[in-house]
């Protein structure tokens, strides 16, 4: 479904990402690991589009993604979320979610000058579809709250809300679970199975070892810009390289 | 006497209010300084003084075309110059720099094609009628000026508060990555923002031209600081604040021209304005350090 083929990353005189190759089948759940600063976060620049790769080629559904701007790459059906959580602060919750809606708006400004039956039909299945996703994260009880106020873990989960919005094929989270308490990660695990279970692709980073090994049925590790292991989660915990990698990094 | 005032003041920051609105938007969504609105707002003066004087147009044609050049205007400037350097990355400072460029282009112009000295709109097409509430008497010409611009503002606070594509732009004022990749065209909604920011600048030039009837290539200039004072006191990015900013430096003019003396204009609105600064920095509805439309 989606394709790194030999993307390389340079910012200046750093190489970010060097000769990266990765595959992500449709319907997996994929996990990248990888220490701090390994460029993890860099691959989901490039795959959306923030910048391009200094070389290599990207592919999604078998179409190159190089060139096409965050916006239109969004259009294709890839959705994000953030490790440094972007959400809109001073808008409620279920309009953030709406925002996300917004690849698959289907009516005109004269519409809703108009008020329109077909501006009042789409806003109200909008609505409608925003709040049953609230619920889905488990934030459905406040929808009118502003953003801006709840705690870390729910604006994680808002995040993902928003980004389910816009029916991606794929899903990138990074870092979902980052500043978590236990419950709350458990909800998200169990979120992303039932996504899982939807058929929805899922690529995420995380750092929390039992979270990853727990959901992706593949995992690759990533170190200083390279691609070092990738297979089941089993393989990867006994890889001599990857515990190299990690040695003297406690699951972190 | 006061009552005549008050309807005086209301309408001239009503236009004030709509300069700053489009001031404020651009600032709120672009996160750009766009120094150059004056400009347009003189371009847009004219544009309408020609459409009425060299083409006979009558003047509810002639206003809203002319409407559309300012805002052609502005997304030109957006495309040649604010793009550009969005494209950059470049600092606050440049778009600054930049505009304040444009903006002596378009006044040079003006001077150019259409000389220094101020030009009046052919009185004539102006009937004297007034409308009378009680002892009050309000020309119909300022009239109209004050149900335009209130309208004007209305319909930019219900689009942007309402509508689907303010969400959108709200969205972008947050933050415009987070946004694009949420499938928001946001490059787009740049020149859109940039198109009717510059209309309603130009909307402005058009109505002030109309009120004192005199147009001059300087006009942009003074008109600029003014904005700049109404947003500063509205809350820099505020679109209510730009509106209150608007009518409360309009206020404080008409008062200080009645109970002082013209020339005591600026220095009290001004005055007004350093002293909000002292008391509120971020102004009556900033929020100090997030961007808002």
């Amino acid at each position: 479904m989606l394709t790194l083929d030999r993307v390389s990353c340079h910012f200046g005189g750093v190489t970010a990402l060097d000769q990266v190759n990765l595959t992500v089948l449709e319907g997996q759940v994929f996990g990248l690991i990888g220490p701090n600063g390994a460029g993890k976060t860099t691959v989901f620049n490039l795959i959306t589009g923030l910048f391009p790769p200094s070389e290599g080629q990207l592919t999604f559904q078998g179409q190159s993604l190089l060139g096409l701007a965050s916006h239109h790459i969004a259009t294709r059906g890839i959705a994000r979320t953030f490790q440094n959580i972007r959400l809109f602060s001073e808008m409620t919750l279920i309009d953030n979610v709406i925002v996300g809606m917004h690849t698959h708006l289907n009516y005109l400004i004269w519409d809703a000058v108009l008020k329109t039956p077909r501006f009042r039909t789409s806003e109200r299945e909008a609505r409608a579809q925003a709040q049953q996703l609230l619920h889905r994260v488990g934030l459905g009880d406040s929808p009118l709250e502003l953003a801006g106020n709840l705690s870390y873990g729910n604006q994680r989960k808002l995040e993902i809300a928003r980004a389910l919005a816009a029916r991606p094929k794929l899903l990138l989270l990074d870092e979902p679970v980052a500043g978590m308490n236990a419950t709350e990660k458990n909800t998200v695990m169990a979120l992303i199975e039932t996504l899982h279970q939807d058929q929805l692709t899922v690529f995420m980073i995380e750092h929390d070892m039992r979270f990853v090994m727990g959901l992706c049925d593949t995992v690759a590790v990533l170190n200083f810009g390279r691609i070092i292991a990738q297979g089941s989660p089993s393989a990867i915990q006994s890889n001599p390289a990857v515990i190299e990698a990690y040695l003297g990094q406690e699951d972190t | 006497m006061l009552a005549q005032q008050i309807v005086n003041a209301i309408s001239l920051g009503s236009v004030y209010a709509l300069f700053a609105l489009g001031f404020t938007l651009v600032f709120g969504i672009l996160g750009v300084i766009n120094l150059s609105h004056g400009g347009i707002f003189m371009l847009g003066a004219y544009a309408a003084l020609l459409l009425i004087s060299k083409f006979f147009l009558p003047f509810w044609i002639a206003i809203p075309v002319a409407m559309i050049f300012s805002g052609l205007v502005g997304l030109l400037i957006d495309v040649l110059i604010l793009r550009r350097l969005r494209q950059r990355q470049a600092s606050h400072l440049m778009p600054m720099i930049a505009t304040i460029g444009a903006a002596i282009l378009m006044t040079s112009l003006a001077q150019g094609l259409f000389g220094s000295e101020a030009r009046r709109f052919p009185l004539e097409m102006f009937n004297d009628e007034n409308l009378k509430l009680g002892n009050i008497t309000i020309p119909l010409l300022q009239a109209g000026i004050t149900t335009l611009s209130i309208l004007l503002m209305l319909l930019m606070v219900w689009v942007l508060k309402r509508t689907r594509l303010g969400q959108a732009l709200r969205a972008i004022a947050e933050s415009p990555r987070a946004a694009a990749l949420l499938g928001i065209p946001v490059e787009r909604l740049f020149y859109l923002t940039s198109f009717i920011a510059a209309a309603l600048g130009g909307t402005a030039g058009i109505l002030i031209g109309l009120s004192f009837n005199a147009i001059s290539p300087f006009m942009g200039q003074p008109m600029l600081h003014k904005g700049i004072a109404a947003i500063i006191l509205g809350g820099l990015g505020d679109v209510r604040g730009a509106v209150l900013g608007g009518l409360f430096l309009g206020v404080a003019e008409v008062f200080a021209i009645t109970f002082l003396s013209s020339e005591y204009r600026d220095a009290l609105s001004f005055g007004l304005l350093f002293l909000m600064l002292l008391w509120r920095p971020q102004g009556l509805f900033g929020a100090s350090a997030t961007r808002s439309a």
